[in-house]
This record gives C-alpha cells, sequence and structure tokens, in this order.
C-alpha cells in the first residue's frame, strides 16, 4: 500500500532514512524474537515436567491428608494442624531474559522440619506432612517457573506482533511508497524535458518568423 | 518480605498451613476470588489457587498459579496455553 504522502524529494529522503531503520529493526527484533523462543522453550518444558511430576506427588500427599482425617476424625485432625510450623517469608528478586525480569524466589530454610502435635496426630498425618515439606522447594520452584513461562510468553507474542508489522506492513509500504515517489519524480522530470524540448521548438520556429519578416 | 498464599477448599489445602504457607478457605468460587482480591493488595509474592476456584488475574508482581493437585489437568493445559501463545501454534 502507497502512504498518503507528497511525491518530493524530501520525502523521498525522509522515507529512505525511515525504510533503512525499520529494516534494521526487524532484524534485530527477530534476533531477539529467536532468543527469546529458546530460551523460553527450555523454561516451558522444565515447567511442564516439574508441574506433571508434583501434580502425581501431592495428589499421593492429599491421599494421606484424606487418609489421616478419616482415622483421626475432623476434630483432631484440625487440632493436630493447628502447630503449624513457621510461615515462609519470601524474598524476591528478578532475573532477566533477554530484557524481559523473571521472578526468583529464595526464603531462609531452617533445620526444624514442620511437625504436628503428636498427641493426636496419625503416623499418616506426620508422614504427608513431611513428604509436603520435601515438595516445598519444588513448589516455589513451579511458581517461579510459571511466572517466569506467562511473562516471556506475553512479550513473545508482543515481539512477534512487531516482527511481522514490520515484516508484512511497514517495510512492504515503504518499498511501495518509495518506488512511487522515484516513478512521479522521473515522470515529472521527463515531463519538464518535453516542455523544455517544446519551448525550444517554438522559440526556433519564432525566430525563423522573425529573420523572414526582416527580409 | 513477601508471603506465599494458598486458596481452596480445606480438605485440599490444609495441609499448606503446617509448611508455612498461608492459607485461605474458601467454599465457592465468588469467595475464592474475593480472598484472592484481598490477598494481592496485600504482600504476597506467589499465590496458589486450587483447581476448581482458579481463574486468571492480570499482576505484574504477584503470581498467581493453580495449586499442583492431580484434578482436571488445568495446571498443565495454561501451560500449554502459555506455549501457543508464545510460539504461534500448538507443539
Amino acid at each position: 500500500m502507497i502512504l498518503n504522502v507528497n511525491a518530493t524529494r524530501m520525502e523521498l529522503t525522509r522515507l529512505k532514512k525511515e525504510y533503512r531503520i525499520a529494516v534494521s529493526g526487524h532484524k534485530l527484533l527477530k534476533d531477539k524474537c529467536d532468543e527469546m523462543m529458546r530460551q523460553f522453550l527450555i523454561i516451558a518444558r522444565e515447567c511442564r515436567e516439574l508441574r506433571r511430576e508434583l501434580e502425581s506427588a501431592v495428589g499421593n500427599v492429599n491421599k494421606g491428608f484424606a487418609m489421616a482425617s478419616a482415622i483421626m476424625g475432623e476434630q483432631e485432625f484440625k487440632t493436630a494442624l493447628l502447630m503449624g510450623g513457621k510461615e515462609i517469608s519470601l524474598d524476591v528478586a528478578e532475573k532477566n531474559v533477554m530484557s524481559v525480569p523473571i521472578p526468583v524466589f529464595s526464603y531462609e530454610k531452617t533445620n526444624n522440619p514442620p511437625s504436628c502435635s503428636e498427641d493426636f496426630a496419625a503416623p499418616e498425618l506426620a508422614q504427608s506432612i513431611a513428604l509436603l515439606d520435601g515438595y516445598k522447594d519444588k513448589i516455589i520452584h513451579l511458581a517461579e517457573l510459571e511466572g517466569a513461562v506467562a511473562r516471556l510468553a506475553a512479550e513473545l507474542e508482543k515481539t512477534r506482533r512487531r516482527v511481522n508489522s514490520l515484516e508484512y506492513v511497514m517495510i512492504p509500504n515503504y518499498q511501495d511508497t518509495i518506488k512511487f515517489i522515484r516513478m512521479k519524480i522521473e515522470e515529472n522530470d521527463r515531463s519538464n524535458t518535453t516542455r523544455l524540448l517544446k519551448v525550444k521548438d517554438m522559440m526556433i520556429a519564432e525566430n525563423i518568423e522573425a529573420k523572414h519578416n526582416q527580409r | 518480605m513477601y508471603k506465599i498464599g494458598v486458596i481452596g477448599d480445606y480438605d485440599s489445602v490444609c495441609g499448606y498451613s503446617v509448611i508455612g504457607f498461608y492459607t485461605e478457605y474458601a467454599s465457592t468460587r465468588e469467595e475464592a476470588k474475593e480472598i484472592l482480591l484481598r490477598m494481592l493488595k496485600e504482600n504476597y509474592a506467589v499465590i496458589y489457587m486450587t483447581e476448581e476456584f482458579f481463574f486468571e488475574v492480570n499482576s505484574d508482581f504477584c503470581v498467581v498459579l493453580p495449586l499442583p493437585e492431580s484434578g482436571t489437568g488445568l495446571g498443565e493445559s495454561r501451560i500449554e496455553g502459555f506455549i501457543e501463545k508464545a510460539v504461534g501454534s500448538k507443539i
């Protein structure tokens, strides 16, 4: 599509400059997109595998809790869980992946494993809590990975749109418009030359006629 | 310092309070939504929700994700969705 601009040499120079910027921008964005895609796929694959692993593992832990609840009775089960462990305070940092900030979580690990009130607890409950505590790091790492995947996916989509818009809309538009202005200027030049030739012919004819009249 | 929150029905999330996560119990989706919106205003860095109550929210800082549990497979299909969004097709 030809852009709505005046067909002048100034516009041609401006458009040529913008075209060069669009081409180099397209190349840079495409490189960024490729590298981001590579890193995204590594993180997404790790994230998918970790979720699969955790889903089956935590499912078993939940079964353990259900079993403990059935053995102990609802009231005792709730009372046993009241003796909760120390709450985690999470430290959040950011890591840059191709200028996309992705979250990195860390927390202070304690040596005392969480436990329930053992006066009431069934062994299944203690086992389930120990298992869940073992998966705690992985559960937090999963959040880190899913956060990264979500942010990278959003950024990749934006970058891909930009690359496509440059490749399929802006660059062809610039090319068409530059070609149109060039042709228009060449046409004007040709028309000027023809006009000059015509004027020259008319002047020569006038001179000849003037000479004839003098005789 | 930030907190880790878990929202869901009692049976699914009760164990998480013992390992140091802040748990909030909900019995309906609306209730879960209210709790989530409140948590987003507080200093939570991660919020897990059970698949039953999970819905997408846009938050720049907090990561909201479905709790890993053997359920409907929502967590995995969500990751597939991200991949599809990024790549432009299913892989």
